[in-house]
């Protein structure tokens, strides 16, 4: 029988991941019900095409990177030569015919692979998902469908779904792997439960092996689906800190505005309507009422994709990146909504920046960064990922962020945002690194509020021992005037800012 | 299920080089001890971890008592050189294919059906086996190995959720390589009698040799 994929990142540690040259291809996504799928079943639709040109291309309003198959040899019979040869030695040293005989077996075997012809897969990839727009922890059946569309039959074909990074597989398996000839299909049916959020489907991943398993193909497929659970939250915590323009953020300068400021005397050349008239009538005295002025904010929302931040409380739950994407989806959202003008930036493996806008192109730019940047990648970088023995593996190359890439993704915001902008920085504070990174934005200028998802966990002596360290960061941070949001992801999100706004006011 | 079907190659394998009664005894206690520490490796896996532990210890007693008969009970000293590595490697295998450690996997499986061919090759060496026998352990030995292989490779890849389905693509994996043995074996026999055995040692080697460097030269 086949053995499990085990590893601090579980479920994360995507299985095909020596080279991510493979994947991905032109998809089409229809909303309807096919096969069956009841009312609210949404069906998208992908396909290989092999031998296109690379290139990149905009499907359904969203760039998808279409790469070519990779083809790679497993070397897995590259043994068999030396086994035969060892049988023929030991044949002629013993004087033994038979053993001869043994070795013309072994010399069978080594021409196996010459005589399989390498896979030429043709496949698409079409998804269910039931219902669409899900409530929150309710189970979503997911139903992936792989056809062979192509002449050849596909003796050894592994399908590995790309569950959306923050859903947690409740049933099922989103894997299979089966021989299918062609116009045949094969489904994987599974059931992940449903989270707040706008959860994207990754690329099918494929990976076809000649009869004899030397030759393999990797490719992938991108169905493009959402899974849509209801997921606001009711207000992000900004600093006073805004430009000179009236907007929604309240602010403890006094002016115009809906909420009480303060009472002053009047003053010759104050409106009318801001004369406190009751208090004349009490007392005589003439007063204006200041209000707090409200002011639109420039913020950054800016994400901690380092490799130290792909941490998870455990295997099977989202790691602290995925949990950061996800908020900074929906801190962007209501940010948006109230007019601020939102940018957008992750520091990491590659850096992002998307300069603060409003309006509904910008809101568009910034949705489609945070999906596709390979900035918010949700695969965690190789360095971090449990090493995978196999045959013609490639040595995984160190993807540590060092000091001075840092350094420069830092500048570059430095560049990009002005004094009067805002930083909400989400990262989960696992190193030193992190709590650094928000001082030194804090003391460049721009007001920083930290949104800390916790992913540590209090199970092991190291569990704790990191719950401890990252407590004693938000402390810091607090003590160096930062506000901190410590969020247990488990909790909802808006009740966590809400309590960083009481602490702001 | 290719787990299973290595083992079973393997065991058939050294069924066949065994050629006396007590061997095929020893062979079949061995069995039942690999069987039973297969399984009890898998429900430890599982995280029935009280009875799979114990399971898997069962079985490694009978294994290690298994191949200290097959050492000492034997009366030739040949028999009970083919015997041991024979179970060794059948008990290594399941190691491999439980798997106890998954990076040791591969390795593992690798050293297990090595052992089972130096059984093979010994059985060869000290004329314990006839010729057919001889050939087809040889064919079961490689399918032993490419059913295993297969085996790690479906894990590292796709898992081994009880809930994954990768029954037909194991099958036809195991049907594609094991019509190839009985391609390879019913021909190696076929030439076998055609008579080479009275032909020269040198010029089978020659022969030999000569489609290793062909095949060598285009190895891809």
């Amino acid at each position: 029988m086949s053995s499990p994929v085990t590893g601090p990142f579980g479920r994360f540690s995507r299985p095909f991941a020596s080279s991510h040259s493979a994947p991905s291809i032109d998809a089409e996504r229809t909303n309807g019900a096919e096969d069956g799928a009841g009312e609210n079943g949404q069906v998208a639709n992908g396909r290989t095409a092999g031998g296109q040109a690379a290139g990149r291309q905009i499907s359904d309003g969203r760039a998808t990177e279409e790469r070519t198959p990779t083809v790679r040899s497993t070397g897995r019979w590259r043994g068999i030569v030396a086994v035969a040869l060892l049988a023929v030695a030991v044949g002629v040293l013993a004087k033994r015919p038979s053993l001869l005989l043994v070795g013309a077996v072994g010399v069978a075997f080594a021409a196996y692979p010459l005589v399989t012809a390498a896979p030429d897969p043709d496949l698409s990839v079409s998804r269910v998902v039931d219902p669409e727009s899900p409530a929150d922890g309710d189970a979503v059946d997911v139903r992936t469908t792989v056809r062979n569309e192509g002449d050849g039959t596909l003796f050894d074909l592994r399908v590995v779904d790309g569950t959306p990074a923050m859903l947690s597989v409740c049933g099922g398996s989103p894997r299979c792997a089966t021989m299918l000839r062609p116009g045949e299909e094969v489904s994987v049916e599974y059931r992940v439960r449903a989270r707040p959020g706008r959860h994207r489907f990754q690329p099918t991943t494929l990976l076809c092996r000649d009869a004899g398993g030397s030759v393999e193909v990797e490719t992938a497929v991108t169905a493009e689906t959402v899974i849509e659970c209801s997921s606001r939250v009711p207000t992000a915590p900004l600093r006073a800190r805004s430009r000179p323009r009236s907007g929604p953020l309240v602010t403890d300068e006094s002016g115009e505005g809906i909420e009480f400021h303060s009472v002053r005397e009047y003053e010759r050349g104050d409106p009318a309507r801001r004369i406190d008239w009751r208090r004349f009538a009490r007392t005589g005295e003439l007063t204006s009422v200041a209000f707090r002025t409200e002011r639109l904010a420039d913020v950054v929302i800016c994400v901690d994709a380092r490799p130290e931040a792909y941490r998870a409380s455990d295997p099977s739950e989202p790691h602290a990146v995925a949990h950061a994407v996800d908020a900074a989806g929906r801190l962007g959202d209501v940010l948006l909504d109230a007019n601020h003008r939102v940018g957008l930036a992750a520091f990491g493996r590659s850096s992002c920046l998307l300069a603060p806008g409003n309006g509904v192109d910008h809101a568009d730019r910034f949705r489609r960064y945070l999906a596709s940047d390979p900035a918010f990648s949700l695969t965690p970088p190789p360095s971090v990922r449990p090493r995978r023995a196999r045959p013609g593996d490639d040595a995984v190359g160190s993807h540590r962020v060092d000091g001075d890439t840092l350094d420069r993704q830092l500048s570059e915001l430095r560049a990009h945002v002005g004094t009067n902008t805002q930083v909400i920085l989400l990262t989960p504070l696992c190193d030193d690194g992190a709590h650094r990174i928000a001082q030194r934005i804090e003391s460049d200028g721009p007001a920083v509020t930290v949104v800390s998802p916790d992913v540590t966990t209090g199970r092991t002596p190291g569990g704790r021992l990191a719950r401890l360290e990252r407590d004693h960061r938000l402390t810091t941070l607090r003590n160096a005037g930062i506000p901190a949001v410590d969020w247990d992801p488990d909790e909802p999100l808006g009740a966590a800012l809400a309590t960083v706004e009481r602490g702001n006011r | 299920m290719s787990g299973v079907l290595a083992v079973a190659a393997g065991a058939v394998a050294v069924g066949l080089i065994a050629e006396t009664t007590l061997q095929r005894r020893i062979l079949l206690a061995a069995l039942v001890g690999v069987g039973s520490f297969g399984l009890g490796g898998r429900l430890w896996q599982r995280g029935r971890g009280v009875i799979g532990v114990g399971l898997a210890a069962c079985g490694c007693l009978v294994v290690v008592a298994a191949a200290g008969y097959a050492v000492t009970e034997p009366p030739r000293i040949t028999q009970r050189l083919e015997l041991l590595p024979g179970i060794l490697g059948l008990w290594v295998l399941a190691a491999a294919l439980v798997p106890m450690r998954f990076r040791w996997s591969r390795f593992l499986v690798a050293v297990g059906s090595g052992l089972l061919f130096v059984a093979v090759l010994t059985s060869g060496v000290v004329r314990g086996a006839s010729t057919t026998a001889l050939v087809v352990a040889a064919g079961a030995t490689i399918l032993s190995w490419d059913a295993a292989e297969n085996a790690v490779s479906l894990g590292g890849q796709i898992g081994s959720h009880p809930e994954t389905a990768t029954v037909r693509a194991e099958l036809a994996h195991v049907l594609l390589s094991g019509g190839l043995a009985v391609a390879a074996v019913v021909a190696v026999l076929g030439v076998t009698r055609l008579g080479v055995d009275s032909l020269p040692l040198a010029a089978l080697v020659a022969l030999l040799v000569a489609a290793v460097a062909l095949l060598l030269a285009s190895h891809r």
